[in-house]
């Protein structure tokens, strides 16, 4: 079983907003609708709050491509369906636009393009990776913040833009530092590596 | 999240449709108000039809209904299940009524009030949602069926007594209105109570901006209370439905539904529409930040 998805070296990420625009242009979001956002964080840091002591991150948001995705669920024509390769997909010719998906959705990643009447989100470039490549946002980061790989095998063998490994090229990281999204049962596979400051918004 | 108008005069409609339709089964079980059988039929059917059509609003291609349609873990298709077998047995009901001049046999009254609730659980619970921690309460659904519980017999004892001209109400009519209107109140209380601790169950993200909006005010969680400023929806709600039950117990006390059954209808209408309002204005996600 394969369940591709994104790592995020969070300590990496600039907020240069590369990701979000190259996955607009690659895969001609609608204006008004973001596959993938971008969230700054900024907090006082653990133990003191004298500025600029503070804890300042980006938080790059997509659809999770999650192991037990509520959108499927809820999806009353099978629109939504996830792939062998593990990533959640929208046949836009069986979506009718109910936006029961959108709606369970815990992360608010998926978007009603007016124009078709249909449901769209984060594909993780499928009609890329289809092909060995890497997803756009990968590509495009400037920050080498984003790996894209197999979550059955080691986050660290994951690929990033110029051929390297997440465990080779990335500063060493532990397993209590790597982070999820909320999860609600959802079991969202994308994850997110944050070391010195504190992950903000798991605590569900 | 935005007001879905489709979906929130679906699920009211609905809940009035059912509501009646169980009601007037009550009535069969009863062996009362007979001659209020048709008129309560055809009202209950008028209603369905009205919220069926309310809700293909809500879809962008309704024309792709059929396209794969049956995904049977989907609350949608499960609605749309429960829909057509309350039909079934509301079509069989009305062959009943016809060939027994309003009255029902008692095996078909009992599957009218069975499908009539199962319908209303099971349109609640297709926005059991973990996603949504305001919507993903048990309490949803029992708000939905106190909607169904004020509706159904206030109009069933308007008909009585205004259609069907059956005189001084039954002390059973009077006892059915103003319990379905006191459950009514107390459903639509302690939902708008749950809602108002879901937020505990948001993400608290601290302090956090949206540089790809930054002219845009972020979601503030702490907003999202049922007590709010700006929740107007909250007090509509209760205020209706307690509006409703003094309705209710006037309306016994003078034994005449002509215009107490209208004015409970109403305020039960009303506070109906108000908590679907309010449900959707708290219908934040757990991760809600954008």
């Amino acid at each position: 079983m394969t369940q591709y998805a994104i790592v995020t070296d969070v300590n990496r990420c600039v907020g240069c907003l590369a990701c979000s625009v190259a996955c607009k242009v690659v895969n001609n979001v609608p204006v008004g609708s973001f596959w993938n956002k971008t969230l700054r964080v900024t907090n006082p840091s653990e133990g003191g709050s004298n500025w600029p002591d503070v804890d300042n991150y980006y938080l790059t948001v997509s659809c999770q491509h999650c192991e037990n995705p509520e959108c499927v669920k809820v999806c009353p024509t099978g629109a939504s369906h996830k792939l062998p390769d593990g990533t959640v997909q929208v046949d836009k010719s069986k979506c009718i636009g109910c936006q029961f998906c959108a709606m369970s959705c815990p992360y608010g990643v998926r978007y009603l393009n007016e124009a078709e009447g249909v449901v769209e989100k984060c594909t993780l470039c499928e009609q890329k990776i289809a092909q060995g490549e890497l997803p756009q946002c990968v590509t495009q980061c400037g920050g080498m913040a984003r790996w894209f790989g197999d979550m059955e095998g080691d986050i660290r063998d994951f690929k990033g833009a110029r051929g390297e490994t997440l465990g080779n090229y990335c500063e060493e990281f532990t397993d209590d530092q790597v982070y999820r999204l909320p999860d609600v049962g959802n079991g969202p596979a994308g994850a997110f590596i944050l070391r010195r400051m504190t992950w903000r918004g798991g605590d569900l | 999240m935005e007001l879905q108008w489709p979906l929130i005069l679906f699920t009211t409609l609905l809940a009035w449709s059912a509501g009646l339709f169980a009601t007037q089964c009550i009535y069969a079980l009863r062996g009362v108000g007979a001659r209020a059988q048709m008129p309560a039929w055809i009202t209950s059917a008028v209603l369905l039809v009205v919220g069926g059509i309310a809700v293909f609003m809500h879809l962008e291609h309704w024309e792709r209904i059929f396209n794969g349609f049956g995904h049977i873990t989907s609350g949608i298709t499960q609605e749309l299940i429960a829909i057509v077998v309350l039909a079934v047995v509301a079509v069989i009901y009305l062959v009943y009524l016809r060939k027994n001049e309003g009255a029902a046999p008692k095996w078909i009254a009992w599957a009218g009030i069975v499908v009539s609730v199962v319908l209303l659980v099971v349109m609640a619970h297709s926005y059991m949602m973990p996603a949504r921690p305001a919507w993903d309460s048990i309490f949803q659904i029992i708000s939905i069926v106190g909607a169904a519980c004020v509706m159904g017999p206030a109009t069933m004892a308007f008909l009585c007594s205004v259609v069907a001209k059956l005189g001084q109400a039954d002390p059973f009519e009077n006892t059915l209105v103003v319990a379905g209107s006191a459950v009514n109140v107390l459903a639509s209380v302690i939902y708008v109570a749950v809602m108002s601790i879901a937020g505990a169950s948001y993400a608290s993200m601290g302090s956090y901006f949206d540089p790809t909006h930054p002219t845009y005010p972020m979601v503030d969680t702490t907003a999202l209370s049922p007590f709010s400023d700006g929740m107007v929806a909250t007090a509509v709600a209760v205020i209706a439905a307690i509006v409703a039950l003094a309705g209710a117990f006037v309306g016994k006390k003078k034994g005449d539904w002509s215009v107490w059954g209208v004015v409970v209808t109403i305020c039960g209408l009303v506070s109906a529409l108000a908590l679907r309002i309010l449900f959707y204005q708290m219908g934040g996600s757990v991760f809600i930040y954008f």
